[in-house]
């Protein structure tokens, strides 16, 4: 076998060489002095390239955004099994009767004296119901003097 | 395969790549939306891609290539600092590190793109018919162009910064 060239030394470096060829390679490698120091020289000057280059090595500052969302897809709605669709709905409906039950007041009768009342004072003028919250109590003694009175206000 | 599956997979060494060719983070950043949105449409059309993996690769390199040629304002500034990084590095040891990263860059800038793209490829481990499949090469060539590259940067570095290297 004649001397290798740089290139087929390359490849066997980089392991792209065919079975056939690989052994070949390799065994003149082992038998040739020269074509041995040409291997040598090449695995260095390959290494030297190699760790010059890794100065270039960096990390992206940037979040993929699709390994951040990817999770949300599995729970879609559409793809959960139908028992799950009808508890889900079965627990929807019940919430809501509960809540309505729980806050739900029946509307107070007025009866026809408060009606009469609230007519009233809404007929009459502002001074007139002030007057209408008042209470004048006075309590006399036997002889119908006024012993002691005083004013119930029910405006406050 | 679906687009999320191969966003999830590639979206860190595409993002990789495109650093290496743009020495920017926010550029870097455009081009890796530019790529991810140009593999949305081609899967949404119904195409079949055999691989993925380097059309994203060739797809990112054409792209940077058109900004490239129409703005021509390639060269980085050096004069300006790459504060977007954050690690946990001291001040001094990001600055060497920064200044590294300008002369490489700066020393594959001169050489000629497809030398210095089948070394960034090399660099992110792609086989060769990946590596063809970007370049628009033969696979049987990738051997040849790959050592001679590597070779003449290993050359550059070393002449001219040899205690840095070394």
């Amino acid at each position: 076998m004649n001397c290798l060239s740089n290139n087929k030394i390359q490849e066997y470096i980089d392991n792209e060489l065919d079975a056939s060829e690989l052994s070949l390679v390799s065994n003149h490698i082992n038998s040739c002095e020269e074509c041995k120091k040409l291997y040598l020289e090449l695995t260095d000057d390959i290494k030297f390239v190699k760790i010059t280059l890794s100065v270039f090595n960096t990390e992206p500052n940037i979040i993929p955004p699709i390994e951040k969302y990817s999770h949300i897809k599995k729970i879609s709605v559409f793809r959960m099994p139908i028992f799950l669709k009808a508890s889900a709905a079965v627990l929807f409906i019940a919430i809501s009767i509960s809540i309505i039950l729980t806050y739900y007041q029946k509307p107070e009768i007025i009866n026809e004296n408060e009606m009469m009342y609230y007519s009233l004072m809404n007929d009459s003028d502002p001074n007139e119901q002030w007057h209408d919250n008042q209470m004048l109590i006075t309590i006399s003694n036997d002889k119908n003097e006024i012993v002691f009175s005083f004013l119930m206000d029910n405006n406050y | 395969m679906s687009f999320e599956y191969l966003y999830n997979k590639f979206y860190r060494e595409i993002f990789q790549f495109a650093f290496q060719l743009s020495l920017s983070q926010t550029e870097s950043k455009d081009l890796l939306q530019d790529a991810f949105m140009k593999l949305f449409k081609e899967l949404d059309n119904g195409v079949e891609l055999e691989n993925p993996r380097a059309w994203l690769y060739k797809v990112v390199l054409n792209l940077w290539r058109n900004k490239y040629n129409r703005t021509k304002k390639h060269k980085h500034n050096n004069s300006q600092l790459n504060l977007e990084e954050s690690t946990n590095q001291t001040p001094e040891i990001n600055f060497i590190k920064e200044e590294k990263r300008k002369l490489v860059f700066d020393c594959m800038a001169k050489m000629p793109t497809n030398d210095r793209d089948i070394l960034l490829l090399y660099h992110d481990g792609l086989s060769y018919t990946e590596m063809a499949e970007v370049l628009d090469m033969k696979p049987t060539s990738i051997g040849t162009t790959l050592s001679r590259s590597i070779k003449k940067l290993r050359l550059e570095l070393k002449t001219k910064y040899h205690e840095l290297f070394e």
